[in-house]
């Protein structure tokens, strides 16, 4: 490899750094501000980005074989299976299902308001 | 001298030795991904259920420790990106000198990690029976802290694993057993660097920032 190629390789990977950097401070920022449930959205969000970052350039996932990458969406999408069926389920529980509801009237009790 | 080829003979040809060396790395990498997210899948449950508690108890946490650990681990991924180009370049010494600076890193955020759970055994917020943090006492307050040592505890391992398997690329390195042909340790090795830092990216705004 000739000097030119080692120094402008090595200065791509200085700007994912930066980038990486930027999105620390903004992601920083960003929870400085109260936007109620848009936060963490936008906090993942700029995790995942992040991530790409460092999978994709520094990883090399880029110009690694296909395989590869279809192996890393997998797990993506299992990820993404886990969780959401996870907390579909937390979140579609009746309320007394979830832990500090108080307990229920015993079965048979007489409904209140008769 | 390094061998121009270092090929074992059931392969046909270095090309195809590196790919499969490159796609058992990947294989290993998405099952680590999918370790750390049964954990991540746990805490979000939890965080769910008791979203006042938990973001009382995140509060708790040093933010400027924990941003200070982000940017001293994405440093030392940019390092260990350093070291794998310079090694395939031909530079060995050079990719030597950047994986002794990556394993300095490691060492500072474990370093740093160690401060932040001593202030935690302190102020007793801790996990379980041992939780006795002043002024958090909502349901649910203890589990943020299984949590919290259960995800950061398995993550300090890796990067421990990680300080040992860069020191020993590095000492590889140094000696001159690779070259531009072959350099495939230093290659999965960082890639098993990259990995410690791509599980921070997540841990650090789940537990510190939102």
């Amino acid at each position: 490899m000739k000097a030119n190629a080692i120094h402008r390789g090595a200065w791509s990977y200085g700007a994912v750094w930066l980038s990486l950097l930027g999105f620390t401070f903004l992601t920083f920022f960003a929870a400085k501000v109260d936007l109620g449930t848009w936060n963490i959205g936008i906090a993942l969000a700029i995790a995942s980005a992040k991530s790409a970052l460092v999978v994709m350039f520094f990883m090399h996932l880029r110009t690694h074989a296909a395989t590869n990458r279809a192996f890393f969406a997998l797990a993506v999408v299992f990820v993404g299976l886990l969780a959401s069926l996870t907390l579909a389920d937390l979140a579609t529980r009746l309320p007394t299902a979830r832990p500090g509801h108080p307990a229920l009237p015993p079965l048979g009790a007489e409904p209140r308001g008769r | 001298m390094p061998p121009a080829e270092v090929r074992a003979a059931h392969f046909a040809s270095a090309e195809q030795q590196l790919a499969a060396a490159r796609m058992g790395m990947w294989l290993f990498v998405a099952s680590e991904v999918l370790l750390f997210t049964g954990l991540f899948v746990a805490y979000a449950a939890y965080r769910f259920l008791f979203p006042e508690t938990f973001a009382q108890a995140s509060r708790h946490l040093d933010l400027f420790l924990g941003t200070l650990n982000t940017v001293v681990l994405i440093t030392s991924s940019l390092t260990v990106a350093l070291a794998v180009h310079f090694a395939s370049a031909g530079r060995s010494k050079l990719a030597a000198a950047m994986l002794a600076a990556s394993i300095a890193f490691g060492v500072a955020f474990l370093l740093v990690k160690a401060r932040e759970y001593g202030h935690h055994f302190e102020t007793r917020a801790l996990p379980g029976r041992h939780y006795g943090l002043e002024g958090l006492t909502l349901p649910g307050a203890s589990l943020f802290f299984t949590l919290y040592f259960f995800m950061t505890g398995l993550h300090a391992l890796h990067v421990l694993v990680g300080v040992g398997v860069l020191g020993w690329v590095a000492a590889r390195c140094y000696r001159g057993d690779f070259s531009a042909e072959y350099h495939t340790p230093v290659e999965l090795g960082g890639m098993y660097w990259h990995l410690v830092d791509l599980v921070w990216i997540f841990l650090y705004p789940m537990l510190y920032l939102i």
